[in-house]
């Protein structure tokens, strides 16, 4: 159902809040604008059942709110004007349903347009977000061939904290060992030396903790599996 | 007696719901390391499951890390040593327990992540 408009403030409130405004004008001794009235309700009731709507339906009492028919220049009843933010966009004179059915279905898809000014800027913050987007694409492709190329630094790569020569973690240290004690020869990266490594390789391994082993490019494990597969004797198994 | 606190509580009831393990072990070992008393920041999991068969060590690790990620990934918990094993496995070292005190993990440096 239409909102019944009683007063010139109602309306004033009501167009601060709405954008897009269908305003049906009639009289309750016109019995054409009264027929109009309940095609106007039936348009409303669809409307409203739509999940996109975004239009809003209003009924003046033409004489008895005099000041909104003056405004919009309303000389006869029924009369029905399409509202764009305030400003008179469309109108139909008369008792024509087929015609205000074609029109509000004609302003209901111009609802889904922005005012060019809104169009421009929601434009510009698109292109900025999608540069944004773009640019943390392009920097996490290059540190995913950067993780690349180190993990296959050596055929052997330790991701560690700290050095082979001086861990900074316990786990590190005891996975330094049990390679040295195996006989492997290996690389070493220090993760707490660069932030972007030690974040992004627990991303590109789907491996949450340090130290992590890579042999021939492809993960191992961490020192669990490393203490696992030594105390196995299938290690050494895997040396290159 | 040690009270269980609430974390190492719900890492029980998360790995239980999802692994229904035939056997699980969790060992607060928090006290090892310089954290305040009564944390719950370290922990050791060693845990026997069915679900583990088909898996290799790696992917059995993941898992249980995937079941965990809400701890691991905020620093609630700041390192997870874990041991798993397949009932096979298990009855072939021929264990009623794991054995928890095998070795102690060892000490770690702040920043989560081991």
């Amino acid at each position: 159902m239409a909102n019944t408009i009683n007063t010139n403030e109602e309306f004033e409130n009501i167009l601060k809040d709405n954008k897009f405004l269908v305003v049906m004008f009639w009289a309750d001794w016109s019995k054409p604008s009264t027929q109009m009235r309940d095609v106007f309700d039936q348009l409303a009731k669809q409307a409203t059942n739509q999940a996109n709507n975004k239009l809003l339906f209003l009924k003046v009492e033409a004489e008895k709110v005099h000041q909104i028919s003056g405004r919009y220049n309303v000389k006869s009843v029924p009369t029905c004007i399409f509202l764009n933010q305030g400003k008179l966009v469309q109108s139909v004179v008369g008792a024509n349903p087929s015609e205000l059915a074609l029109q509000t279905n004609n302003f209901s898809k111009t609802c889904d347009t922005l005012p060019l000014e809104e169009q421009q800027q929601q434009q510009q913050s698109e292109e900025i977000i999608n540069k944004i987007k773009l640019d943390q694409e392009q920097e996490k492709k290059l540190l995913n061939e950067r993780l690349e190329k180190l993990v296959n630094q050596s055929p052997v790569m330790l991701f560690m904290k700290g050095n082979p020569e001086k861990p900074q973690c316990g786990f590190s240290n005891k996975t330094v060992t049990i390679l040295k004690e195996n006989g492997f020869e290996f690389g070493s990266f220090d993760i707490l030396q660069d932030q972007a490594v030690r974040n992004g390789l627990k991303e590109y391994s789907n491996w949450p903790t340090y130290p992590q082993l890579y042999i021939n490019g492809k993960l191992v494990g961490g020192y669990d599996i490393i203490k696992d597969l030594n105390e196995e004797g299938e290690l050494i198994d895997l040396k290159p | 007696m040690t009270t269980i606190g609430p974390i190492e509580n719900e890492i029980k009831e998360l790995l239980t719901k999802e692994l229904n393990p035939i056997n699980l072990e969790i060992i607060n070992e928090s006290y090892m390391h310089n954290v305040p008393k009564g944390s719950e920041s370290h922990f050791k999991v060693k845990i026997v499951s069915e679900k583990f068969e088909t898996l290799s060590m790696i992917e059995q690790h993941r898992l249980v890390n995937e079941i965990l990620k809400n701890f691991i990934g905020n620093g609630k918990i700041h390192a997870l040593s874990i041991t798993s094993r397949t009932p096979t496995q298990w009855k072939k070292n021929n264990q009623t327990k794991i054995n928890v005190d095998d070795d102690k993990s060892p000490s770690c440096k702040g920043g989560f992540g081991k």
